[in-house]
């Protein structure tokens, strides 16, 4: 068609006959949008009997567009309907000018929409594209196909239900990952993860479709593998594995707030250095997990990760034994030591020295305490805190704790076999405004408590629950009963009793043991007998 | 301070697939079948070392295993110099002569590699336990009488040790006080006498030395296999996957995997126990044999295997032998489980661990 484009006057009166026989619709409009010329076909397309001296091409078509043509000089091909009969039409506007190039009119090509369809199909493979996708949309393929003006404009079946499925929220979320996967022109892979019930994320897939660099839609699909529940419960243990063996992946540090984000960014660069690096973070931030993801995500990852008290390390007769020890068993890998209380800076010398001299280990410090110079001997000052990381406090990422506790709940329920879906929202307020002076791991702790004092029926924790628990907590040191052994009861109360005294002296495990008239050592053995954690400060 | 608890990891090579299991002390924590690409099982078997091992420490990462728990790693033991049984610590030397394949190429010679290997990145040591090529036989057993012909000690060393220990726990002794007959009915049989944890005289299954085995011919009057070799028109090479391969039970039921065996017996129970009864005649017979190398001074006999697992076959050699001593029956054999008890012996004390030169 685009080459009767330059039909001058001329040919027009010398091929009378050629365009009455060709298989378009054929009008010449002239400036005015005036007919000036119209076909067989045309005459029969627009239903006129053969009188044009009256008609415009406005009365014609609805929306003609011959005004744009006549400006821009540049054909037009679009869908029109036309006024008479309602039919649907393809048309194409073409400009026509003089040998000067002096517009004298346009000429228009008419064809009914039906006959396009049909060339359509039987020069292109349009029905076995069509055929294919209502298979598709039959089969177990979950996709969703958007266009540009973000109307959706096919999805398989049951694409909606099986998204409500898993949130009453995921519209939305659907919608913007088609947004931002046409806006940026990039495949998008996300996974949507309902906090409150871990077995149920999925993942969607947005990819934008483009021709000739022109953004035509975008097509969304469900991560089949992803919605696999074999799969999820594969993830799932390959997760309480982590957690049991403590080998911590970055995926395994929870949270939001820009805070962790940091720490984590901060955690992705320091990994593939080899310099000594602090963690720093008040107990139960979680350091020594922290730490674990950095030598996971270190070009080390496939030699050990050792972890090492060094302030048991340092208070020990031989301490460059045991430095040897460490050495021989971690080579290649990473060591962590953490510092629960000031050395001495003889001992920080010393450890000064085993660090420079060694390349086949990658050391990381973990230290709860703040870091006032004088404690330190400068040297060793200076290449501690040269690259450091630090952990949050629980109270300065308040809102991370709705995250966090959706986790540890789903952790929680399996370990228990419990059923708790749901914290209550005044629960999660309340806890956002507490202290949290153990942190994450006092916030577990909390968690499993009342986890284990729920009924198998219970399915949301409510403020009262809480209470009642609280109330027991303060009681908890006379929680004996009657039906107990007496040395379980020797056990629990002695349990709880070192519980009390950590949290009085802000788990320093020095001050603590001195208050209990007893040496740290046996306390840490005390500490380890009863399971309390030792925090990995 | 000794510890309580030791974990494992076990390396077991097979053609297209390693099977690497984890044990704390002898209990498996998971065992995985870690699939080979294409591309690499069409490598030779020593190409194939340094992909394997990648393949199994990201299996293991991505189960989560924190690999400073593992205390050693052990894997089957290849074709190396006929050496005494036990566990040994992979050496330098031990490398050099299965990189070099010095006793022929298998797949199973990537076993002490890889947890080489593989121990080197973790710190910790390497082991494998009783390798095919244990030789404990006395010089005596060793004649033919072609004298420049020696019979060789090629047997289920592992499966039948391990037996013998588990056989003597049961028996509250010791495996190193007892006199044992123990016939290990797989794809091929080999039934071997152990005299004080020495096994001092074992037939040659591979080598077509003794009963007639799922897939093996066993022994063949001599005139006989003569005149086939050369009437039959087969070279070398055919001629020895025949008697390898393709004959014993398979021959005479005419099918293919251990898995028929099982069908078959089902649907045609008396087809199938007529030839259990020709092996169990044969099996039986190797057991006489061999118990008199002790003068009949047989503490038990076991039967272990997959065959072992047909109650009718156990039944009829118990019928035969049970004049020489009480016979206990240990179905299939677990490679993985005889390994890590293997290592775990010595690191436990219990056992020293043997060098190899």
């Amino acid at each position: 068609m685009q080459g009767v484009m330059k039909i001058t006057a001329n040919i027009l009166d010398r091929y009378d006959h050629l365009f009455h026989n060709l298989p378009v619709g054929l009008l010449l409009v002239d400036k005015n949008d005036k007919i000036n010329y119209l076909n067989k076909i045309a005459l029969d397309i627009f239903d006129l009997d053969g009188d044009i001296s009256t008609v415009s091409i406005n009365g014609l078509l609805e929306n003609a567009s011959t005004t744009d043509v006549k400006q821009m000089h540049d054909p037009i091909e679009k869908r029109d309907i036309t006024k008479r009969n309602r039919k649907q039409v393809v048309t194409l506007y073409s400009p026509y000018l003089s040998e000067q190039g002096e517009l004298l009119g346009v000429v228009i090509l008419v064809e009914p929409l039906s006959l396009f369809h049909e060339r359509v199909s039987q020069l292109t493979n349009i029905d076995l594209v069509q055929g294919v996708l209502q298979e598709l949309r039959n089969s177990h393929a979950k996709f969703r196909v958007v266009l540009v003006d973000h109307s959706e404009w096919l999805s398989s079946e049951d694409w909606w239900d099986e998204l409500h499925a898993i949130s009453r929220h995921a519209d939305k979320w659907v919608h913007k990952l088609a947004e931002i996967a046409m806006e940026s022109r990039r495949e998008i892979k996300e996974t949507f993860e309902d906090n409150k019930v871990m077995s149920n994320h999925i993942e969607i897939i947005s990819k934008p479709i483009q021709k000739y660099g022109k953004l035509i839609g975008c097509v969304q699909f469900l991560n089949a593998d992803k919605l696999n529940k074999s799969e999820q419960e594969l993830q799932f243990a390959k997760k309480i594995i982590r957690t049991l063996e403590k080998t911590y992946q970055i995926d395994d540090i929870i949270g939001e707030s820009p805070a962790i984000n940091i720490a984590r960014e901060h955690a992705k660069l320091y990994a593939k250095m080899e310099t000594p690096l602090l963690i720093r973070g008040e107990m139960g931030t979680g350091k020594y997990m922290l730490a674990r993801v950095i030598h996971t995500l270190s070009d080390r990852y496939s030699h050990p990760f050792i972890r090492c008290n060094f302030s048991a390390l340092a208070n020990s007769n031989n301490m460059s034994m045991e430095l040897e020890h460490v050495l021989r068993s971690g080579r290649n890998g990473t060591v962590y030591f953490y510092m629960d209380e000031i050395i001495e800076k003889e001992k920080q010398g010393q450890l000064l020295s085993f660090v420079d001299n060694i390349e086949e280990l990658r050391v990381i410090f973990g230290c709860s305490q703040g870091l006032l110079s004088e404690h330190w001997k400068d040297s060793f000052y200076n290449m501690i805190q040269r690259y450091q990381i630090t952990l949050p406090a629980l109270r300065e990422r308040q809102e991370d704790i709705s995250l966090l506790v959706g986790t540890l709940l789903a952790k929680l329920n399996r370990r228990y076999h419990t059923n708790i879906s749901k914290i209550d929202k005044e629960v999660i307020e309340y806890w956002k405004k507490c202290e949290w002076p153990g942190n994450i791991a006092q916030l577990e702790r909390t968690l499993e408590n009342l986890v284990l004092e729920a009924d198998a029926f219970t399915h949301v924790i409510t403020k009262e629950q809480l209470e009642k628990d609280d109330s027991k907590e303060t009681r908890h040191l006379h929680r004996a009963s009657s039906h107990m052994p007496l040395q379980t009861a020797i056990d629990q109360f002695e349990k709880d009793y070192i519980m009390l005294a950590l949290q009085q002296h802000d788990f320093n495990k020095t001050k603590t043991a001195k208050s209990l008239g007893i040496s740290v050592r046996n306390l840490y053995y005390k500490m380890d007998k009863y399971k309390i954690d030792r925090g990995a400060p | 301070m000794t510890k309580k608890i030791y974990r494992i990891l076990v390396i077991n090579p097979l053609v297209e697939s390693t099977r690497i299991a984890l044990f704390e002390n002898d209990e498996c924590l998971y065992e995985q079948l870690v699939v080979l690409t294409d591309v690499c099982v069409a490598k030779g078997i020593i190409a194939q070392r340094d992909e394997r091992k990648r393949n199994i420490m990201d299996s293991i990462q991505s189960i989560g295993i924190d690999i400073s728990t593992i205390d050693a790693v052990c894997g089957s033991g290849g074709l190396l110099r006929p050496i005494e049984g036990g566990t040994y610590q992979v050496n330098e030397q031990m490398v050099k002569d299965l990189n070099d394949s010095i006793n022929g190429t298998h797949v199973s010679n990537l076993g002490a590699l890889l947890a080489f290997d593989i121990a080197n990145e973790w710190n910790v040591n390497a082991y494998i336990v009783d390798p095919v090529v244990v030789d404990e036989m006395l010089d005596i057993a060793k004649k033919t009488g072609i004298p420049s012909i020696e019979r060789k000690s090629i047997f289920h060393a592992l499966n039948q040790k391990s037996v013998g220990r588990s056989l003597a726990s049961q028996l509250h002794a010791t495996y190193e006080d007892l006199c044992l007959v123990i016939a290990h009915m797989g794809g091929g049989i080999t039934v071997g006498v152990h005299q004080y944890g020495q096994v001092i005289d074992v037939n040659n299954g591979f080598d077509g030395d003794g009963p007639f085995s799922f897939e093996r011919a066993g022994s063949i009057p001599n005139k006989d296999l003569i005149q086939l070799s050369f009437d039959s028109g087969m070279s070398k090479e055919a001629l020895q996957h025949q008697l390898i391969n393709k004959s014993g039970i398979k021959a005479y039921l005419d099918i293919e995997r251990s898995a028929d065996l099982k069908i078959l017996l089902r649907s045609q129970p008396e087809k199938v126990k007529e030839v259990f009864d020709i092996l169990a005649y044969q099996v039986a017979k190797e057991i006489g044999k061999m118990s008199t190398v002790v003068s009949g001074n047989v503490n038990a006999i076991a039967l272990t295997g997959d065959l072992a697992g047909y109650d009718y076959l156990n039944q009829k050699i118990i019928e035969q032998v049970s004049w020489i001593a009480d016979t206990y029956v240990f179905p299939g054999e677990n490679v993985m489980l005889a390994l890590a008890r293997g290592t775990l012996r010595v690191l436990q004390g219990i056992e020293k661990v043997k060098q190899y030169n």
